[in-house]
């Protein structure tokens, strides 16, 4: 049993020997993507108004369900039905509210999870399970692990990057950490309310020193490392020092353009709109076009889907990051990029179909927003060797609970390491004594979702 | 398939045939039919991967043994009863598997089986290896450290003390040869910044040098001493320490109102620093950091702020399992470099540590709270409240206390008003998923619900005067309820009170019970309210046994005994009140701490009033407890030092396990990290990990003798690095040698001394040290790093669990929530970045130039003048020559400055 293909990798970057830690790498078996986008709408869209369709709750609107509210973190009440209306999208037909109508043009390279679920209702602890694999203990981010296995494809970019406009999301940057993974491996967070890649990227320039004049810098820098080894004969650490100094000299240059969305055509950027999160999502494919491995974005800060009070803020939200969405699939698609680039999208958990009964200071006085719900809920994947137009398992007929194929976070992450080329069972890390798995002792490649 | 049944029971039945053939044919039966259905259908869950309800089916005995919930699964004595038949029939409690059911022949195969005998033919090719408790009896950290005499080496040309001699004979037995000792500013530059992580002052290269020609081992000597007395050294060793202690100023992701600071965690760190620069010795440091408080003698407190050792992990959103997980983590693996916590969920997998001893320790935490208001610290009889204006101090103080005042009594006094529907509601038991939320006036609050229970669940051991009554009728079987409750009342010997209460009722249920204590101890309320006197004048009526039921309201173990900040955190008060007071608690501690003028105090825990006797958590999972184990020091220690600990929560006594002569662990896994620190690897690599899965140290004896002398010279860490350091081991040069690389190329035997790279916190100091800006004041509260005018030591920086400056990590820096043994080192060119573009590097090249008299000086002085200082050597000739000409050519004298703090040479210690 063996962590193919790492055991090396990871005596470099202890030693700091000559490759460097970002360098690309393959894993177990060939991989069908080569590159992931995960988009993550925090704070929990909710299911039952986007991608599982529920006409069951419209029968009982305002009335109790005929099955008891499985418990959730709050109190809820009497069916909610949506007010989205649901229509037939594609080849598949399958049905998505209109939050999601541009998404949904791409139905038909889209894998709808309609099975999802999770362990607890709670925010904190969902993000760290998505993120991170366990929803308590300091483990590794999931774009660490694949930053760590597979290094990048572009030594001058990051190779994880998350994209979170204003500010932090719950959890703040556990959900990008690398623990006791290598520093190196732990996302770059880019705030993308800004454009300026000085405040996009930190010391990406010098403010005081032009190009030229750093260019004769390093040259000097250069000669003076180059006599400092020459007499310290085999050292392969001194050396890697040298490179880094001229990858990060080419680093100023192309990060600069590649977080330049202006550099896109007008067309181009009139097709994924004009919020922040449009530029987000455009900047993820300039990012993933240019070789970086993991890009997750971030709806924004904090966990604006958490919709307690009212669910209608849901199409406030959907009408900024749908357009982007669906101007991604189409864009990466004529490029010729879906194939190779997995787009995995959803919150950490879903909502209730029940309404959820006010709280003090909690509600502001509203009753017509969900609670939490890990018992149900979707997801979807799209590009990078997942089989499209496909629905997959179901909630009960209430959207409450998985009942039909029930797919578990653990699953999604096993089967996109295995996307990736890993078998997650054996992609380990040797820890405080022990072989550390992204998965840990659970989850399972989830076949039916593959092309 | 059928048809091989009916072959089977016929031969089954068939008196004719003798025993022995009906076992083998019952056996192929097995193999043929049983064995595969359970493979394919239960092993997943139920076997050596995981252990669903601790059940495994993958072998006779452990089927036999049955789960730790439903106990048996097989029933010999009647097989058609057996819970594993019952339960794929699904006529059980339990339908299996869960998700499909088995073929009705498949069931039948089972069932034959099971009236069988469920004979189960073992492998006989398969030896099991031996135990890990066998294995751990011959493990070479198991075995206790005795004195190791060295060998006899022959000396050539070195110094040779008894660690050379270790290292020599065994490159000996390798054909290897040591290197040189190193010139003289190699090794006051190795040894500077090994011991204090500062750079050597050009005086003290030049007055070095001179004592080292005429006297290498007296320079040596002089060098090693002084900087061990340098104020500097704590801090260097203190920082490494840190990593190990996951230490940070704040508690990681907390929500609503929760405070996000360990505002006092600084005195911690400075109790680190000074106990390293005092020398106080290890088992003392140890001793302070686990009991602190237990040991305190004399007027002078300030060692309880070793306490934070424990308590300034990170909060897991108030999740005390993980809390105390993390607490056992960097107690085992940080004092013992065993890997404990893998015991929360099963036994460990490889070390002697079964979950027994995980909840072990796990009692020792769970019977330790954290204070709200933290003591103050200081020498001396009185202690400073503030130092700056009392008045001002009061008048906030005030505020706050009146507000506590207002909200909190009459808080508690609506719950306590209120227990009969907390009683009930203890009989719906915990919830799941439970997060404490605000809540409106009136409203049930689970999390109180949630503190009876655990409180009832204290007074089961012995015979509690109130409460016994509750368990014993607890007890029993719903159909049997009213039939025997009247007997088991007439029986016991509790409260008077209590008991005629419950006789004079019809008791049906346990809904009943609760009613009744509910009345009772509302009245003894209401009584307390009518005797209307304030809570400082209350006093516990005399009666014996109004004095119990006074005892469970307001005693110092009642439920409602908590501070105000407990009872904030799990919203307690009505949500407005709540929220408010939370505020004033924020509003208050922000200003105090921002008045700069708050005395030090200590994030430290006590034990609790009652002692926590903990039960294993099946699985893991709190919801399902287990059997219940004594709090002790690990087993794997040997029995002398794990007997069950009897004084309070136990932590003193843990503390003394640890640090006792006969822990074949502890000495050995600090000798280990010094070792580490000061030659780049450890003689042991997993210096956290002394398990049977750790590779074997590289020179076992020397470590003993480490060890052994450490122990026997008063756990003086002083004395370990003076005697490592005048080693010719450790002063021999870094050069390459091939042909000895080629036999050793990871340089395990130590031919040679490993080229080190400054860490974040050097690299950082040294830059700020060589451009004249540096401040070496030691201790106090923590400066932003980020703060372009924060000079002082980098170890002096704000470390915010949820906000790392991003240099940190770039730059190595381990995460501070977990216990960090080693940090990883990588090359990335984000690292290069910053040190070409950063504004706080580009000011340090700025004032170098300056420093170096570049607005001044010819260009052969200032070259001379940047070499020595950045460099701490004079630039070659064709240095000053390649100067001039960068110069000459319109560059800047910073920019030179730059490249030189920047390099290889600088970054690197040879």
């Amino acid at each position: 049993m063996g962590t193919i293909g790492l055991a090396p990798l990871i005596a470099d970057v202890q030693s700091g020997s000559a490759d460097a830690p970002l360098s690309p790498r393959s894993a177990h078996h060939p991989a069908k993507a080569k590159a992931i986008i995960h988009i993550f709408l925090n704070g929990g869209p909710s299911h039952v108004d986007t991608f599982d369709p529920k006409p069951l709750l419209k029968r009982y609107d305002g009335r109790t369900l005929p099955v008891a509210n499985l418990p959730t973190e709050r109190a809820t009440g009497n069916a909610f039905p949506s007010p989205f209306r649901f229509r037939r999208y594609g080849e598949s037909g399958i049905e998505v509210s209109d939050l999601f109508r541009r998404t949904a043009e791409s139905i038909d390279d889209i894998c709808v999870v309609r099975s999802m679920h999770a362990d607890v209702p709670n925010h904190e602890p969902s993000f760290l399970l998505w993120n991170c694999g366990d929803a308590r203990l300091p483990r590794p981010s999931m774009g660490s692990w694949v930053t760590y296995g597979l290094g990048s494809e572009n030594q001058n970019l990051p190779g994880f990057v998350a994209l979170c406009p204003n500010g932090l999301p719950t959890q703040g940057v556990e959900n990008w950490r690398s623990a006791f993974l290598p520093g190196v491996f732990q996302g770059a967070h880019v705030d993308t309310q800004f454009k300026e890649v000085d405040r996009l990227i930190e010391n990406i320039r010098n403010t005081t020193i032009s190009t030229a004049r750093q260019r004769r810098q390093l040259d000097f820098l250069l000669h003076a490392n180059r006599r400092h080894k020459d007499s310290r004969g085999f050292a392969p650490d001194l050396e890697a020092r040298i490179q880094s100094f001229e990858l990060a000299y080419r680093m100023q240059t192309e990060a600069a353009e590649a977080f330049d969305v202006s550099q896109e055509t007008k067309q181009t950027q009139k097709m994924y709109g004009e919020s922040v999160q449009a530029r987000t999502i455009l900047t993820a494919r300039r990012l993933v076009e240019r070789g970086v491995r993991f890009v997750q974005v971030w709806y924004s800060g904090g966990q604006p889907w958490d919709n307690h009070d009212d669910i209608g803020i849901h199409s406030q939200l959907s009408a900024n990051i749908d357009p982007p969405i669906g101007a991604l699939l189409k864009d990466l698609k004529q490029r010729g990029l879906l194939d190779q680039t997995l787009v995995l999208c959803g919150g950490e958990f879903g909502r209730t179909p029940t309404v959820e009964l006010p709280r003090p200071l909690l509600n502001s006085g509203k009753q017509l927003g969900r609670d939490h719900n890990h018992h149900g809920f979707s997801v979807w994947l799209a590009g990078g060797g997942i089989k499209g137009g496909h629905v997959h398992g179901a909630t009960d007929e209430t959207g409450w609970k998985a009942v039909e194929k029930p797919v578990h976070v653990h699953d999604i992450h096993a089967t996109m390491l295995h996307l990736l080329g890993f078998d997650h069972e054996s992609f380990t890390y040797r820890y405080a004594g022990r072989d550390f798995r992204l998965t840990d002792v659970h989850g399972r490649v989830v076949n039916e979702l593959l092309a | 398939m059928t048809q091989v049944f009916v072959m089977f029971l016929v031969t089954w039945f068939l008196p004719l045939l003798s025993r022995t053939q009906a076992q083998d044919d019952a056996a192929q039966h097995f193999e043929k039919h049983v064995r595969p259905v359970l493979f394919r259908n239960c092993v997943s869950c139920h076997g050596p991967k995981k252990q669903e309800s601790g059940l495994r089916l993958d072998s006779r005995t452990e089927a036999l043994a049955g789960g730790d919930i439903g106990g048996p699964v097989i029933d010999l004595d009647s097989p058609a009863n057996s819970h594993l038949l019952l339960a794929v029939r699904g006529d059980g409690d339990t339908t299996m598997p869960p998700d499909s059911k088995l073929e009705p022949e498949e069931i039948r195969a089972i069932e034959i089986w099971l009236k069988a005998g469920a004979p189960w033919p073992t492998d006989s090719t398969v030896v099991e290896g031996p135990t890990p408790a066998e294995a751990w009896k011959k493990h070479w950290a198991a075995q206790p450290v005795v004195a190791q005499p060295p060998p006899v080496v022959n000396a050539v040309n070195h110094v040779i003390t008894p660690i050379d001699a270790f290292i020599r004979h065994r490159m000996k037995s390798s054909d290897l040869q040591p290197s040189p000792i190193a010139d003289a500013r190699t090794l006051i530059r190795r040894t500077h910044f090994v011991l204090t992580g500062l750079p050597p002052s050009r005086q003290k290269i030049e007055d070095f040098t001179l004592q080292f020609s005429a006297d290498p081992e007296q320079a040596m000597r002089q060098l090693v001493d002084q900087l061990l007395e340098s104020p500097h050294y704590g801090e260097r060793w203190a920082r490494h320490w840190l990593d190990l202690a996951r230490y940070a100023d704040t508690k990681g992701y907390v929500r609503l109102q929760e405070q996000p600071n360990f505002y006092y965690a600084y005195t911690y760190r400075d109790y680190v620093v000074n106990s390293f620069n005092a020398d106080l010795p290890y088992n003392q440091f140890i001793r302070e950091q686990l009991a602190a408080d237990l040991l305190l003698t004399g007027d002078d407190n300030r060692s309880l702020a070793a306490l934070s050792f424990l308590t300034l992990g990170r909060r897991f959103t108030g999740n005390q399992h993980d809390v105390i997980d993390d607490r056992i983590d960097v107690v085992t693996r940080g004092l013992m470099g065993i890997t404990a916590t893998c015991a929360r969920c099963h036994d460990h997998k490889f070390d002697p540590i079964p979950m027994d001893d995980y909840y072990a320790l796990y009692g020792v935490f769970a019977s330790t709270t954290e204070p709200s208001d933290l003591p103050h610290i200081a020498r001396g009889a009185a202690k400073p409240i503030f130092r700056g204006d009392m008045a001002v101090y009061r008048r906030k103080r005030k505020i706050l206390d009146d507000q506590v005042d207002q909200y909190l009594p009459a808080a508690l006094n609506m719950l306590r008003a209120d227990t009969t529907r907390y009683l009930h509601g203890v009989l719906g038991g915990r919830k799941e998923f439970l997060v404490p939320l605000p809540a409106a006036k009136g409203e049930l609050r689970q999390t109180f619900v949630e503190r009876w229970i655990e409180y009832l669940e204290g007074t089961k051991r012995g015979v509690h005067p109130v409460f016994a009554a509750w368990h014993a009728l607890n007890e029993l079987q719903e159909e049997e309820f009213a039939a025997t409750s009247r007997d088991i009342v007439n029986r016991l010997s509790v409260n008077t009170i209590v008991k005629d209460a419950l006789q004079q009722t019809e008791l049906v249920s346990m809904s009943d019970v609760a009613s009744v204590y509910g009345r009772i101890l509302t009245e003894t309320y209401q009584k307390q309210v009518a005797a209307d006197t304030s809570d400082s004048d209350r006093k516990p009526p005399d009666a014996a046994a109004e004095q119990q039921l006074w005892q469970v309201l307001y005693g110092a173990d009642s439920p409602f005994a908590m501070s105000p900040r407990e009872a904030l955190d799990a919203y307690l008060l009505d949500a407005e009140q709540n929220r408010d007071l939370s505020q004033a608690y924020l509003t208050f501690d922000a200003w105090l701490v921002g008045t700069g003028q708050a005395p030090d105090r200590a994030h430290v825990l006590y034990d609790s009033q009652r002692v926590h006797e903990p039960h294993v958590f099946i699985r893991g999972n709190p919801e399902r407890t287990g059997r219940q184990v004594p709090r002790t020091a690990p087993r794997l220690l040997g029995d002398s030092l794990s007997a069950p600990f009897t004084m309070g929560s136990g932590r003193l006594e843990l503390a003394n396990a640890i640090v006792s002569p006969d822990n074949p662990l502890t000495a050995r896994v600090i000798v280990n990290r010094v070792w580490k620190h000061l030659f780049g690897t450890g003689l042991v690599q997993t210096t956290s990990n002394f398990g049977l899965r750790a590779a074997p140290p590289s020179h076992p004896r020397l470590l003993d003798h480490l060890a052994h002398q450490f122990m026997a010279e008063g756990w003086s860490l002083k004395k370990l690095h003076r005697r490592i350091l005048l080693s010719s081991t450790w002063q021999q040069t870094s050069n390459d040698r091939p042909e000895s690389r080629a036999i050793d190329p990871e340089n395990r035997l130590l031919w040679r001394a490993n080229r080190r790279r400054l860490d974040f916190e050097t690299l950082r100091d040294t830059l700020l040290s060589v451009s004249g800006n540096l401040q070496l004041a030691l201790g106090g509260p923590p400066l932003p790093l980020t703060d372009a005018e924060n000079f002082r030591r980098t170890i002096y920086g704000h470390i915010n669990r949820s906000s790392l400056p991003t240099m940190l990590p770039l730059f190595d820096f381990p995460s501070p929530d977990i216990h960090s043994p080693s940090r990883p080192r990588t090359t990335a060119p984000q690292q290069a970045l910053y040190l070409l573009n950063n504004p706080f590097v580009m000011k340090r090249a700025e004032l170098l130039a300056r420093q170096a008299g570049a607005a001044e000086n010819g260009a052969a002085a200032t070259t001379n003048e940047l070499y020595w200082r950045a460099l701490g050597r004079p630039p070659s000739d064709s240095e000053v020559q390649q100067c001039q000409q960068y110069v000459d050519a319109g560059g800047q004298w910073s920019e030179l400055a730059q490249t030189l703090m920047v390099s290889n040479e600088f970054l690197y210690v040879d």
